[in-house]
């Protein structure tokens, strides 16, 4: 009998314990978010008609992502997007929605077309552009759209102000924020950090901080301290091992006190298989958040 | 004496009576005439044109000027001209416009790399969400026509241009505003363009100057002017064409819609005097 007790209360311990972490988990899951880009090659794509990898249909991606990794959050690009009819967005919504999932931010990367234009015409292209997609943001719940800044030259930085502010104007009254987020490529010309966060006050946008997207330790970290702050309450994740490792940035983030979404943005650099690549990041935030 | 004056007062009446008449037939076909932005574009302040000295006309006054030069109270814009697509802007606009008893006609739409025939459907999305904004901004401004930009309307891409041009058309009946297209020079064959208004559901823009020879604008023009949503635009270049032909067909087609001015080089370097030389032409005629 003492025995039998003993038992039943190690396994009520034990019970008690995973339900215990199962919670924990639960709420770490509900600040982490996936973007539809990690999952580029496997998605339909009209562009690629007869690609056998590609089976996940943009419209499931957020029944797969919540029923793999437990994960309710999604990100998409507006070029995921084959329609921008009402009837089309209703049905993703309601996909959406069935999976009890939210969107969590739209990236708008339109062609050629981006507060940094030196031709007005096409700046104020990108207003209206960006405004349909802060329509669109609303229509599918979802508070965030990420704008391209583009390369923003000095002598262009007012105009690319005036044209933020423009968008941040027009968002506020749908309830959507406008986000930028820092790019760093060794070959392209890089905007510095600083020079984004003026940007972003003198605006009213929001940062977006990419933990992965800096030329190396000090400067991201430097960035990051300032960038947090500044956020719409969200965030991307990247992990490059032994260069700019995810773990770092997000004890980084917590001292600072966000309480924003940490968001995966997963392409190929933990692995070919993004389906492993997405876990091994999911893995390092649950362990350090 | 009193007969001196009976006949002269008569006269006078008569000549007044004709003058009023004039100015009614006048002021009745004035009414179907409308002139491009674009032949202003020189005069015109504007963001794509900083610190050109002679551009001293505000966009928003350019319908006054019109009205009061020409008494054309009809004006289209390209949608690059408008500094601003704020609904204030917008707002003062409509204003400005209606001040002057003056209408836009027709709002030109020429998107940076934008186009139905993008064989990019990411593009051909972004085309759509774009002229769905100035269909809404057209309606802000009681205009009941928007021009897109057909591009090549290639073989390979003319199925899916269809469809982008149907989908767009779909918004703006909605908005009760027309979709049109023109003839440009060195463009797609005029047969090809009126099976793809026919096939979209949109509505033909027929342009008398933007084609290579006489006998194909002939036989454009007659197909062409039925298909329109009540504007077109004239060319007068005499060396090339006779325009009083064109306006010729247009009544033969029965058609009672807008001609719409659209100086070219051939008729001078001032506007205003390109646009009388123009109307030369277009009163007699219509």
């Amino acid at each position: 009998m003492k025995r039998r007790e003993f038992f039943l209360s190690s396994a009520a311990a034990i019970a008690s314990g995973a339900a215990w972490g199962r919670r924990a988990d639960r709420a770490r899951l509900e600040r982490i978010g996936v973007m539809s880009l990690c999952f580029e090659p496997v998605l339909k794509s009209p562009a690629h008609p007869n690609d056998p990898n590609r089976k996940i249909d943009i419209l499931d991606f957020a029944e797969m992502v919540a029923r793999r990794y437990g994960i309710h959050r999604v990100e998409f690009q507006q070029t995921d997007f084959v329609s921008t009819e009402p009837e089309y967005f209703e049905e993703l919504r309601r996909r959406i929605r069935k999976a009890k999932s939210q969107v969590n931010q739209i990236n708008l990367e339109f062609a050629n077309l981006n507060i940094s234009a030196r031709d007005p015409v096409i700046r104020q292209e990108a207003i209206d552009l960006t405004k349909s997609w802060i329509d669109h943001a609303a229509v599918l719940a979802c508070p965030r759209v990420m704008v391209n800044q583009g390369t923003l030259p000095s002598d262009l930085r007012q105009a690319a102000i005036q044209t933020l502010r423009t968008m941040s104007t027009y968002g506020q009254t749908r309830n959507v924020s406008v986000t930028m987020e820092p790019r760093w490529r060794p070959d392209a010309v890089n905007v510095p950090w600083e020079v984004l966060v003026d940007v972003g006050k003198a605006s009213g946008s929001f940062m977006n901080p990419d933990c992965g997207n800096f030329p190396d330790d000090p400067t991201r970290m430097a960035a990051l301290r300032v960038m947090y702050g500044m956020t719409a309450g969200s965030s991307h994740v990247k992990h490059f091992p032994g260069r700019l490792e995810a773990p770092e940035a997000i004890r980084l983030s917590k001292e600072l006190g966000y309480r924003g979404a940490y968001v995966i943005e997963e392409r190929g650099y933990n692995g070919s298989d993004p389906f492993a690549g997405v876990q091994t990041v999911l893995s390092l935030i649950l362990d350090n958040m | 004496m009193s007969k001196h004056r009976e006949l002269f007062g008569n006269a006078a009446a008569a000549v007044a009576s004709s003058v009023a008449w004039g100015q009614e037939t006048s002021s009745v076909k004035l009414d179907r005439i409308a002139v491009m932005s674009s032949t202003f574009a020189p005069l015109l302040k504007g963001m794509a044109r900083p610190g050109n000295p002679r551009a001293t006309v505000d966009l928003m006054d350019l319908a006054g000027m019109v009205a009061e030069r020409f008494g054309i109270h009809r004006v289209e814009f390209q949608q690059s001209d408008f500094p601003s697509t704020e609904p204030a802007y917008f707002e003062a606009f409509r204003k400005h416009m209606k001040s002057t008893d003056s209408q836009v006609s027709q709002i030109s739409l020429e998107f940076a790399n934008l186009n139905v025939s993008s064989p990019d459907q990411v593009i051909r999305l972004e085309t759509i969400e774009l002229t769905r904004r100035w269909i809404d901004y057209a309606a802000a401004l009681g205009c009941p026509r928007v021009m897109v930009n057909q591009g090549d309307l290639a073989p390979a891409v003319r199925e899916s241009a269809v469809a982008t041009l149907k989908t767009i058309n779909r918004y703006a009946t909605a908005k009760n505003i027309a979709v049109v297209i023109g003839n440009r020079p060195h463009d797609v064959p005029w047969d090809v363009l009126v099976d793809v208004v026919r096939q979209s559901g949109i509505r033909m823009d027929p342009n008398s100057g933007n084609f290579a020879d006489s006998q194909s604008r002939v036989a454009a023009l007659a197909a062409m002017y039925p298909l329109t949503a009540g504007n077109s635009h004239i060319q007068h270049v005499p060396q090339k064409f006779d325009t009083a032909e064109a306006i010729r067909i247009a009544k033969q087609a029965g058609y009672q819609g807008i001609f719409t001015i659209e100086t070219v080089p051939a008729n001078g370097r001032d506007p205003a005097a390109a646009v009388h030389g123009v109307l030369d032409v277009l009163l007699p005629n219509i």
